[in-house]
């Protein structure tokens, strides 16, 4: 067989693992800042939840 | 921008350029090689890999040492990052050498000492990955990883002096030769080799700082729930 098909095949199969990690990675990281944002948002509600309760009790 | 994200954008520019000089260095300004023909091109990407995998790995029994003398969950993210990175370029170099090999050895694989330990590497990096993915207790599976990564660097060595060692199909070192550095290549396939080395080296701290800023994210996220989790727990 021609070596530029085995020359071809190395390059291609070593980018395409580069390229599936990097994707892997990417979504992961987008998931994760994802439920960053909603942890954060649930601690802000709660925060202001716990906050109102507290007005309301005073008044 | 979140913060983590500029370093990593930088890192991923600077790979790029990097690995788009290495590629035409690689494909088109070095020589042919005159008995393996083209298929020998497959060097530049092969040792550079090899080489990210030894320093990646270094990086992994480093900062499993670190973790296991100071306890400190930075140790560990680094740990957990380096062994992922360490895993594909050790993926990357058990994958190109089979290829390289069929037109030249006139096999894919033989059990030789080169080969072997390469994969053995690449088994306890697997062993690690799994171990701190199905632990039931982080601080446990954290613990006994930092142990493996450590037993598993002991194959390094074993990795670089298996040619000398033993009788193997797997040829010198190209780089660090008896002769002195790259004193086996001729000067336009040294500097292709030099130059992808440098693009390695790049896409492994891109790879590394993107993995970390995951798993800093990661931990982040369980420590805010946690806190979520005991607030509700104080106000019921």
């Amino acid at each position: 067989m021609n070596p530029l098909v085995f020359l071809f095949a190395g390059m291609t199969a070593a980018w395409l693992l580069v390229f599936v990690y990097l994707a892997h990675v990417a979504r992961r990281t987008a998931r994760l800042e994802r439920q960053l944002d909603d942890a954060l948002r649930m601690l802000d509600d709660r925060r202001t939840g716990s906050t109102a309760e507290t007005v309301g009790d005073d008044g | 921008m979140r913060p983590g994200s500029r370093t990593v954008v930088a890192l991923a520019a600077l790979a790029s350029i990097a690995v788009l000089v290495g590629l035409w260095f690689a494909l088109i300004y070095a020589p042919t090689e005159r008995i393996e023909g083209d298929v020998q091109r497959l060097l530049y990407v092969h040792v550079p890999a090899a080489l990210a995998m030894y320093v990646a790995y270094t990086l992994l029994a480093f900062a499993s040492l670190m973790y296991l003398m100071q306890r400190r969950a930075r140790w560990d993210e680094v740990a957990v990052a380096t062994a992922e990175v360490a895993t594909l370029f050790a993926t990357i170099v058990l994958t190109t050498g089979p290829v390289w090999a069929r037109p030249v050895w006139g096999t894919w694989w033989t059990w030789d000492a080169r080969l072997t330990s390469t994969l053995l590497l690449w088994l306890i990096l697997a062993a690690y990955l799994m171990l701190r993915s199905y632990g039931d207790s982080p601080q446990a599976a954290a613990r006994f990883g930092a142990v493996l990564a450590l037993f598993g660097f002991l194959d390094l060595p074993i990795i670089h002096y298996s040619v000398r060692w033993w009788r193997t199909l797997h040829p010198d070192p190209k780089l660090m030769t008896e002769g002195g550095v790259g004193a086996g290549l001729a000067a336009e396939m040294l500097a292709a080799l030099a130059v992808g080395i440098v693009a390695a080296m790049a896409l492994l701290a891109a790879l590394l700082a993107l993995r970390l800023r995951a798993e800093r994210l990661e931990r982040g996220v369980r420590e805010l729930r946690a806190s979520v989790q005991r607030r509700e727990d104080s106000v019921s």
